[in-house]
């Protein structure tokens, strides 16, 4: 006879009783449930570029800055974990400041996917538009979604950020400096 | 009264009896196994040698160019993960792409791993010879198994270094390649 109401099991606290074993019965225990973890990418650790796309520190914290004059564009490269679980969707946190109290950034992050023998182009592209925090040298949070559809455990991931201030959508009159962007997914407990 | 011999449920397949069981016991489960986790190191973030040796761009991936014309290196440096399962091997993956469509790269890596007193010197190298794709700019994969656990200890220091030497006997690659990424697979607990 085997366990009694083994899709029970996961719950924490459960109770067992006698009746839920028979004798010399063998237990094999497998996790449950998802937790959502985070990749930190530095933008100081990336491949950058646009004039006068540069590094600097402000407060202690080393940023990129993305001009407001022309594009500045910064490329990640990193392996998908194991671990992650493919369904649903990732998303992409952007932590910036800047000078401005009024205005909209325009952010655009382009995504691939690719394992050995594949292209390494453009598999998705998303936007967002977000406003200029209240007060001057706030930090700003931005978040982009991309959809898991594309991505298989181990594969390479692609990651291209990018400030597009001519975009008409992008009506922040000023720099921004960007202090971390942070690739969230879904990872197995 | 406690579960008997709560020692040994950690065994994956322990038998359990009925008499090892209260009624209405709370049970309290270990976590069993291993899992695979990479650690990134993006070539980007690296400490460059070699004459053109730079940062640069593939599509939408960031990485770093390893010249035909000279050597080229890469350093990085990392902690041993306390979560790390040392009884098992590790693997090094370098992602990489190039313009040709034949030949062969040869990468060179060579790893340290000490602690505070201890002298660095190399735990393990070796070699890496992987083929171009049929296909320009096609995602290559450069993988050295079987990298011994037991070469590293919880809290050291490690350093990696990649490199690059094109006039080997072995690279027949006759171009510039670039590295888009690199990662250090290890058994962590499950």
């Amino acid at each position: 006879m085997s366990l009694r109401d083994t899709s029970g099991l996961g719950r924490t606290g459960f109770k067992f009783e006698n009746i839920d074993f028979s004798d010399d019965a063998a237990i094999a225990m497998t996790k449950f449930g998802t937790r959502t973890l985070q990749l930190a990418l530095d933008p100081s650790a990336s491949y950058f570029s646009g004039t006068s796309v540069a590094i600097s520190v402000d407060s202690n914290v080393t940023v990129l800055t993305l001009p407001d004059a022309n594009d500045g564009l910064m490329y990640f490269t990193f392996k998908m974990p194991a671990e992650m679980v493919v369904s649903g969707s990732v998303t992409i946190d952007i932590y910036w400041k800047t000078t401005a109290i009024t205005g909209d950034v325009y952010l655009e992050s382009k995504i691939c996917s690719a394992t050995t023998g594949e292209a390494t182009t453009v598999e998705d592209t998303q936007t967002t538009t977000s406003p200029a925090p209240t007060t001057s040298g706030q930090i700003k949070k931005s978040t982009i979604t991309h959809s898991t559809s594309i991505m298989t455990q181990n594969d390479w991931i692609g990651l291209l950020i990018t400030r597009y201030p001519a975009n008409a959508a992008d009506t922040l009159g000023a720099d921004i400096k960007v202090l971390m962007v942070v690739f969230n997914y879904t990872g197995r407990a | 009264m406690a579960l008997a011999g709560i020692t040994g449920w950690g065994l994956q397949g322990q038998k359990i009896s009925d008499d090892d069981i209260h009624p209405n016991a709370n049970l309290g489960l270990t976590k069993l196994g291993t899992r695979t986790i990479w650690i990134n190191l993006m070539p980007t973030s690296a400490q460059l040698s070699g004459a053109s040796c730079v940062k640069t761009q593939s599509n939408i991936f960031g990485g770093v160019v390893m010249p035909d014309a000279n050597s080229s290196l890469l350093y990085f440096s990392f902690c041993v993960p306390s979560e790390m399962d040392l009884s098992q091997n590790c693997v090094i993956e370098i992602a990489w792409v190039c313009a040709p469509t034949s030949g062969a790269a040869e990468f060179f890596f060579s790893l340290t791993s000490q602690k505070s007193a201890g002298i660095v010197t190399q735990e393990v190298g070796g070699s890496i010879v992987s083929t171009a794709q049929g296909t320009t700019n096609r995602l290559n994969s450069a993988t050295a198994t079987g990298i011994p656990g037991a070469s590293f200890a919880y809290g050291d220091i490690v350093g990696l270094n990649i490199y690059r030497i094109p006039s080997g006997g072995s690279d027949t690659l006759s171009a510039d390649l670039k590295i888009l990424g690199i990662a250090f697979k290890y058994a962590g607990r499950g």
